[in-house]
C-alpha cells in the first residue's frame, strides 16, 4: 500500500494515526518473542493513549482518521529475542522519522505534545539497541 | 525694489510641489550618501545560524572534555560526528555564510561530561520549538531529526557518564 505523502494537516495527522496503528501491531508481535516483554507491553500502552489522542483531534478538526488494518509490514523479522529487539529499535525510529516529518503540519497547540512524543521515541528505540544516530529513518 | 519676479514665482511653483521637490531632494542627498544597507536576514536564517554557532561552540567544549577525561573521549567523539553532520545538514537551509567555529569561544559551564549531556537535552527542547515555529517543512523535518538524536546523545552519555 502506498503511504500518501504528507502535505497538509490531514495528511500529516492520517499519517501518525496510522504510524500509530502500525507500532501497536508490530509491538504485539515483538512482545511474543521477546524473554521480557514488560517494555514491549508499555509501548503498546504509550501508542494507543497517543492514538487516541490524535484520532480525537482528527475529529476536532472535521478529519475522518483512516481505521487500523489487519495486519502492517515489521520493521525487520521478528523470530526471536534480539530480532525482537533490532525491530523495536527500527520501529521506533521510523516513528521518531515520522513525527519529524508532521511537526510542521500540526496545529500549534499540539505540537509540544507531539514533539515530547518524537524524544519517547528516540530514546526507546536507544533503548532497545543501545544505538544513537544523527538521523532517524523512515 | 520690484517684487513682481518674485509673485509670479509664487504662482508658477504651489506650495505643495515645492515642498515634495525639497522632500525629494533631500532624500536623494541621503541615499547618495556612505549608507551601508544589511541585507534583511529572515528569522529562519537567524534561527538556523544561531544553531550552527551553539553547535561549533559545543563541539569545541566536547573536545576539550574529551582531552581532559580520555575515559570519555570515545563516546565524545560520536556525538561530536553526529553534530558535525548536524551542522552539515543544516548548512544546506541557510541562505548566508555560515560563521566559522570561534576556538576562543566562553566554554566555561560546559566543560564536564555531565554539563555536555544536559546541553544535548537541552539542544533537543530548543530545535524542536524552532522546528515548530513555522519554518519551511523541509527544515522542520531536519530539526525534528536533529533533536531526535539530540536526546539520544543525552541518555547515551548519561549511560557513559554512570
Amino acid at each position: 500500500m502506498t503511504i500518501p505523502p504528507v502535505i497538509d494537516t490531514e495528511s500529516a495527522l492520517q499519517d501518525l494515526v496510522s504510524s500509530c496503528h502500525g507500532a501497536i501491531y508490530a509491538y504485539g508481535v515483538v512482545a511474543a518473542q521477546l524473554t521480557q516483554s514488560e517494555n514491549a507491553l508499555d509501548a503498546i500502552a504509550r501508542y494507543r493513549i497517543k492514538r487516541d489522542q490524535l484520532i480525537e483531534l482528527c475529529v476536532k478538526l472535521g478529519i475522518t482518521p483512516a481505521p487500523a488494518r489487519a495486519a502492517y509490514e515489521l520493521p525487520a523479522p521478528v523470530k526471536d529475542d534480539v530480532s525482537a529487539k533490532v525491530a523495536a529499535a527500527l520501529l521506533e525510529e521510523r516513528a521518531c522519522a515520522h513525527w519529524a516529518t508532521a511537526l510542521s503540519y500540526l496545529p500549534k497547540a499540539a505540537s509540544r505534545s507531539e514533539s515530547k512524543f518524537l524524544q519517547t521515541c528516540a530514546l526507546s528505540s536507544f533503548k532497545w539497541s543501545g544505538v544513537i544516530k544523527a538521523f532517524s529513518s523512515a | 525694489m520690484n517684487n513682481t519676479y518674485v509673485s509670479s514665482f509664487q504662482i508658477d511653483l504651489p506650495r505643495r510641489a515645492f515642498i515634495a521637490l525639497i522632500g525629494g531632494s533631500a532624500l536623494l542627498i541621503a541615499s547618495c550618501g556612505n549608507v551601508r544597507v544589511e541585507p534583511e536576514v529572515s528569522a529562519e536564517e537567524a534561527g538556523i545560524q544561531a544553531i550552527i554557532a551553539e553547535k561549533s561552540k559545543f563541539i569545541l567544549a566536547a573536545n576539550s572534555v574529551a582531552a581532559s577525561y580520555p575515559i570519555y573521549a570515545s563516546p565524545l567523539k560520536i556525538v561530536i560526528e553526529h553534530n558535525e553532520l548536524h551542522i552539515e545538514a543544516l548548512t544546506k537551509f541557510a541562505l548566508l555564510a555560515v560563521p566559522q567555529s570561534d576556538a576562543s569561544a566562553t566554554l566555561e559551564g560546559l566543560l564536564t561530561l555531565s554539563r555536555i549531556s544536559a546541553q544535548c537535552s537541552a539542544f533537543s527542547t530548543k530545535h524542536l520549538e524552532f522546528a515548530c515555529s513555522g519554518v519551511n517543512p523541509e527544515l522542520s523535518r531536519t530539526l525534528g531529526l536533529i533533536a531526535g538524536s539530540e536526546i539520544m546523545h543525552h541518555a547515551f552519555l548519561n549511560a557513559t557518564a554512570a
